[in-house]
């Protein structure tokens, strides 16, 4: 007769009633059972606590009355007991028969395909019911619980077990109780056992805590609460309830379980599934409810955790623990203060960790005071906890127990956003203003750019070399190779300059070709050094270096006869002079260099300031904004120190880098949109990153990595990978840095020398013609209407038409309309046009914006047939 | 180009038949075919035929046609596909002449509209509306000169920029651009900068050996500001000597390295005007224009008083019979409006007729263009006069005029009264 049939064609009222009168058995099965049971009782004597006789036949019945078998499969069972039997282990594992359950059972299936949730429950209950009995008797915690404490129990038993098998297999009955009083001689005693016992003692600790007003009744229901949770926990990896020594102070991330426990105060405010809740997200809590309960938990605590807090606080990462926990802490001392805190770790202490009693026993102060789940505790370890990866297979075991299935998903994302957002802090752009500018007030530390300008030979580059030597920027190494090698090709006082013409032409010619950008810092500023070259025929470089530049080092030759010729007409200090100027430096430095070779005479001096002062004025530069001081760059004298007694005899003032240190920092225009005429684009590699890379300056704004920006002239937008400030990595950079980006998503042949590169809602206007007011310089021949010209603007330049002469103005007073010509000296408004570059029709453009939008945008000169003109600043644009 | 037959009578009124022989014929002829001129050429007529079924047929007639030109259109060098080295270049330049057809045939009607495409070596003939000019005239002769002008082979860089360009006596073509990015020098190795230029100049030297016929040129000029052109000039030759190029070695002593100051085409300007290019050109007529239009802005800055520009203020000169050397644009003469280029014209004659120097500046060549930036006219006075006493007495001599006019006008109204008053008195009489 099949089974299946006869189970499915019971009244399952029937089977319940009859379940107690074991009715379903034929009569030589009841004998076969009362032979056999006898037998398999004997079998399991050893087990503690006994194993009920119900359960005994149950397995009888169910390995056909095969004691051998039915006594394995229960001791196993009880081994196993306290965790979800699997369904297929649950009546049969790998059993000869398959068969639904016997009447018998204390909650009966009534049809063979049981779902697993169904067999769950099954067992649970049966397994409370079964074992709650023997459990009361054991253990005290139990004992003063109602029936949900029973699983706790169960489990608090099932441990017990584990422990001793494995210590000491004849050690029976030992309460729990007593287990971590005693002391142990066996100090690394097995996890779970010890696990086990922290368990226990926060449930007592919890119930004997003072300060909480833990009533009877929360106290069963937070027992209930610990028979769930034990399940999770037992899942939850060893080192998480077991901070690593002298980490016990791990920041309370979050409210565990036990914590909620712990902390439980208003029973009205925790309702049970709640607590699931709270069990499953650690981090996901409520705020008021947890300020209230650590308040009261911790009132008087004092604990190490408050570091982490700060540190915590500082990071501003969770900001709403942080919140909490700063509140709760506020009354928190020292960490290092052996006062422990009464409420919770005491009566903890000496089982809190029963795995490490050594240790423990060796910080008698380390509260306890909370278990804390990992996930809290890996956003904020302080640096003598374990790494971000302990941090991280933390994470991934609590991401692999699938807690967060129950909790918000927003806020899961917030934390995995929290641990994305340390290497990218992207912020409002109103923000880092704001932040830039307090960084900047609090560091006094501004950025600066200083152009060196001068005569060709006056020594600019040797001067630069001698002080980045000095300074340190410039390593012995690199000096000595330099040395050696400008000695090889017979230019040895070429040394110092060598460490700033890099290019071979430049070593080989001995003159500068190019801008060289470099950097170094002095106790207020941050410098960015621009080496211009003196060379006429290079000086649109210059200007593209002069355009990036704050304040200006004019260099001047001392010995006889190179002053004058550099002074002279066609020499290239007033040229310089006049550009940079005319280019918005406002501050400028004079160093007669070469003094040694006049034997520091201070007549010479005297000479050489007395002729340059009054041209600078006439320049335009302010007599109290401009300094002189004497110099001799390949001594270094008068550098960073004046030691030659020589200049000492007349010279007191300060040294060069004094000067430098003391400049006038122009306000930056942080505010505007951002504006970047770059100055140099290449594809290579540096220590910091590698790729589509583009050098400037930012005219105005700020920018940050991940800003997007276009490439003025040209429709392509790119975004900011990288930012380099001085051959750093840096978050974000501001107007009147000299930065490098790294760009992503854009094709090297849209970026140019001269590109601007702008938000893409702001872009800069592509100009054709324009007016400007402009201040000629000294000429050779006056400026007509159509004088070809061409126009500099940053690093590029155009050319250009003067296609009509608007007017001539004095002190702001229009003198005269249209007229011929522009003599030397005058200032006028005329109308620019660029020149279609030869055979082509396509009339060229330029970036550009009116000195009204922006200064530094604004700003043009003018030069013909290799002198500079004019200088002027864009009034309108026409086309 | 070749003067095939010439009947010009005293009046300016005849022929002229030429036969153009390169770029320069074309640009010699775009300049003397004006609006309204009558040009005879042979000429491809597609010629459409309607049969008395209505079927249509079409075919192609070579024709001469006369136009009566209503529009020329000149491109120089619009495409070339010469690749042969040091070979004289084909013609590429491209002159089309629209106009109705003034002389029916069987296949065109008269007035139909035609647009032909002038030639290299096939002949054609011009007959001017408003007759032959000196200026026109000149201009033949100039075109037939035998042997005439120095082509020299340009090359204007910069770091990372180049133009190739090649003259001619009245022509400057720009056969190419090349631009390569360069990044510019950094801390911290300039790998970047030195493999750029070896790009930069290897691109160069595969278009000099593709574009400039340094055989039979004159001269080859390299300009540029800084130390450009030394490099670029030893790695021209450095390949040389590697590929043993025997004709490019050979034409070494042409080369002149030449400082400009900027690396823009019009640079070359300034480049013409250093002495040894100069002294390689032997007053050559593009010369001779970058030095009368540097002659003008130098007189400009010491006397300018002495230095005029725009049409109105030279005519006023003109008269005056002050302009010592007449700087005057090609361009003007190509006015469409009969009137405005007789102006022109009558102001040259009349300034070669004082004994003055007449410049007429292509507007091909770089000066040329810069003399259109000023208005495309300009004169270097004798003597210096205030351009705005000249306005005011202008002004006055004008008002004088218009004065005498409108007194000659009462006295006309008044003499009829006094006729009339005279008859009637005579009548009384």
């Amino acid at each position: 007769m099949s089974r299946h049939r006869f189970v499915r064609g019971l009244d399952l009222d029937d089977v319940v009633e009859r379940d107690d009168t074991d009715d379903g058995m034929t009569p030589e099965q009841q004998e076969q059972m009362a032979t056999s049971m006898p037998i398999a009782k004997a079998f399991l004597k050893d087990i503690r606590p006994p194993i009920s006789d119900d359960a005994i036949a149950q397995s009888l019945w169910h390995y056909w009355f095969d004691v051998d078998k039915a006594v394995t499969w229960l001791r196993k069972d009880w081994e196993k007991k306290g965790q979800p039997i699997p369904i297929e282990l649950l009546p049969c594992p790998g059993g000869p028969r398959q068969r639904p359950h016997r009447p018998s059972h204390s909650v009966t299936t009534s049809a063979a395909p049981d779902s697993a949730m169904k067999n769950l429950s099954i067992n649970t209950t049966s397994s409370q019911s079964s074992s709650s009995t023997h459990e009361t008797e054991v253990t005290p915690p139990a004992q003063e619980s109602s029936k949900p404490m029973s699983k706790l129990a169960l489990l608090a038993q099932k441990r017990r077990e584990t422990a001793q098998t494995s210590s000491s297999p004849s050690f029976q009955s030992a309460p729990a109780v007593n287990q971590p009083l005693t002391s142990r001689p066996e100090a690394p005693s097995p996890k779970p056992l010890s696990k086990l016992a922290q368990k226990m003692a926060a449930a007592r600790a919890s119930k004997t805590q003072p300060g909480t007003p833990a009533s009877d009744t929360t106290e069963h229901r937070s027992a209930g609460i610990v028979s769930t949770m034990m399940r999770d926990v037992d899942h939850a990896s060893h080192d998480e309830l077991y901070p690593a020594p002298g980490s016990t102070s791990n920041p309370i991330m979050a409210p565990s379980a036990f914590f909620n426990i712990l902390t439980k105060s208003t029973p009205a405010s925790a309702p049970f599934p709640q607590f699931t809740y709270h069990n499953h997200i650690p981090t996901v809590f409520d705020e008021d409810d947890l300020i209230r309960r650590i308040h009261a938990a911790f009132s008087d605590a004092e604990s190490p955790d408050d570091i982490v807090l700060r540190a915590l606080s500082c990071t501003s990462l969770l900001p709403v623990v942080s919140q909490v926990l700063t509140f709760s802490f506020a009354k928190a001392s020292s960490p290092a203060t052996p006062s422990t805190p009464k409420s919770v770790s005491q009566p903890g202490k000496p089982r809190s960790q029963p795995g490490s009693l050594i240790k423990s026993a060796t910080q008698p102060g380390t509260p306890r005071s909370v278990p804390k789940p990992k996930a809290s505790s890996s956003g904020n370890r302080t640096p003598t906890t374990p790494g971000p990866s302990g941090l991280s297979t933390a994470r991934q075991d609590l991401e692999g127990l699938h807690l967060g299935e129950n909790a918000d998903q927003a806020d899961l994302d917030r934390e995995r956003e929290k641990f994305k957002e340390k290497t990218v802090v992207s912020v409002k752009r109103e923000d880092l203003i704001a932040k830039v500018k307090r960084e900047e007030a609090e560091s006094g530390k501004q950025n600066m750019s200083l152009i060196v300008v001068g005569h060709v030979d006056a020594g600019k580059s040797t001067l630069m070399g001698r002080l980045l030597y000095d300074i340190g920027e410039l390593s012995e190494k690199e000096k000595t190779a330099n040395e050696r090698g400008s000695k090889r090709v017979g230019k040895s006082s070429f040394a110092f300059a060598w460490g700033l013409d890099a290019l071979g032409d430049e070593r080989d010619r001995g003159v500068t070709i190019d801008i060289a950008t470099t950097h170094f810092s002095t106790p207020h500023r941050n410098i960015t050094l621009l080496d211009a070259p003196g060379h006429r025929d290079f000086i649109p470089a210059m200007i593209s270096g002069a355009a990036q530049a704050d304040v200006a080092l004019l260099v001047v030759d001392g010995s006889p006869g190179e002053f004058e010729a550099g002074f002279e007409r066609g020499g290239q200090t007033r040229e310089h002079a006049w550009l940079v100027r005319s280019l918005g430096v406002k501050e400028i430095v004079v160093g007669v260099n070469k003094m040694d070779l006049v034997d520091w005479s201070q007549d010479r001096y005297d000479e050489i300031v007395d002729s340059l002062k009054p041209f600078l004025v006439s320049a335009g530069f302010t007599a109290s904004k401009t300094v002189f001081l004497p110099l001799a760059a390949m001594e270094g004298t008068n550098v960073l120190v004046n030691e030659d007694p020589l200049l000492k005899a007349w010279y007191d003032g300060p040294t060069l880098i004094d000067i430098l240190d003391k400049a006038e920092v122009p306000t930056r225009p942080y505010e505007s949109p951002l504006r970047i005429p770059v100055s140099n684009v290449f594809k290579g590699q540096t220590a910091i990153a590698s790729g589509v890379a583009v050098s400037g300056r930012l005219c105005s704004g700020v920018v940050q990595v991940g800003d997007r920006l276009r490439a003025i002239p040209g429709d392509e937008v790119g975004s900011v990978r990288t930012i380099e400030v001085d051959d750093e990595s840096a978050p974000y950079a501001t107007a009147g840095q000299n930065v490098t980006l790294y760009l992503a998503g854009i094709d090297p042949i849209h970026l140019a020398i001269g590109t601007v590169l702008c938000p893409p809602s702001q872009p800069v206007s592509l100009v054709s013609k324009f007016t400007a007011q402009i201040l000629v310089f000294d000429l050779q021949s006056p400026i007509i209407s159509g004088t070809p010209v061409e126009l500099f603007h940053h690093s590029v330049n155009l050319p250009a038409t003067i296609s009509k002469l608007i007017s001539i103005s004095e002190k702001g007073q229009v003198t005269r309309k249209n007229p011929r010509v522009l003599q030397k000296g005058t200032t006028a408004t005329v109308e620019l046009t660029f020149r279609p570059t030869g055979g082509s029709s396509k009339v060229p453009t330029l970036a550009l914006e009116t000195a009204a939008e922006n200064k530094e945008m604004g700003r043009v000169l003018i030069r013909r047939g290799g002198e500079t003109i004019a200088a002027g600043v864009v009034m309108e644009i026409l086309a | 180009m070749k003067l095939i037959n010439k009947h010009v009578e005293k009046d300016g009124s005849g022929y002229v038949t030429l036969r153009p022989e390169d770029d320069e014929d074309m640009w010699h002829v775009y300049n003397l075919i004006a609006e309204g001129d009558l040009v005879r050429a042979l000429a491809v007529r597609r010629v459409q035929t309607v049969s008395n079924t209505g079927s249509s047929d079409s075919y192609r007639v070579r024709v001469n046609l006369t136009l009566s030109v209503t529009k020329t259109t000149f491109s120089p060098a619009a495409s070339s596909s010469t690749t042969a080295q040091g070979e004289k270049k084909e013609p590429t330049a491209s002159l089309q002449i629209s106009g109705r057809v003034v002389n029916e045939n069987e296949f065109v009607r008269l007035g139909a509209f035609h647009t032909l495409d002038l030639e290299p070596n096939r002949d054609f003939r011009l007959e001017k509306a408003h007759g032959w000019d000196s200026v026109a005239l000149e201009r033949v002769e100039e075109a037939v000169k035998e042997g005439r002008g120095a082509e020299i082979g340009a090359i204007v860089c910069g770091e990372g920029t180049a133009a190739i360009c090649l003259l001619s006596e009245h022509m400057t073509t720009i056969r190419q651009r090349i631009e390569v990015s360069v990044p510019r020098k950094r801390k911290g190795g300039t790998s970047g900068h030195d493999k750029a230029m070896e790009n930069f100049y290897s691109a160069v030297y595969q278009a000099v050996l593709r574009l400039i016929p340094y055989q039979t040129l004159k001269a080859i000029v390299i300009a540029s500001p800084g130390f450009t052109r030394e490099s670029l000039y030893d790695y021209i030759f450095q390949q040389a000597t590697l590929t043993s190029n025997k004709p490019l070695l050979a034409s070494r002593s042409k080369w002149i390295k030449v400082h400009s100051n900027t690396p823009h085409v019009h640079s070359l300007v300034e480049a013409m005007r250093a002495p040894e290019v100069a002294k390689m050109l032997q007053g050559a007529k593009f010369a001779r224009e970058g030095v009368g239009l540097d002659k003008f802005h130098k007189m400009l800055a010491n006397d300018e008083l002495r230095a005029w520009y725009g049409p109105e203020h030279v005519a006023l000169a003109v008269e005056r019979g002050a302009v010592g050397t007449l700087l005057i644009s090609d361009d003007l003469f190509r006015s469409s409006d009969p009137v405005t280029r007789n102006k022109y014209v009558d102001m040259v004659e009349a300034v070669r007729a004082r004994g003055g120097e007449s410049l007429i500046f292509s507007s091909m060549h770089e000066s040329g263009q810069q003399l259109n930036l000023l208005t495309g006219i300009a004169a270097i006075l004798t003597y210096p006069l205030d351009v705005e006493m000249v306005e005011q007495e202008e002004r006055e001599e004008k008002e004088r005029l218009a004065r005498e006019q409108g007194e000659i006008e009462k006295e006309n109204a008044d003499g009829e009264g006094d006729n009339n008053d005279d008859h009637g008195n005579q009548g009384n009489a």
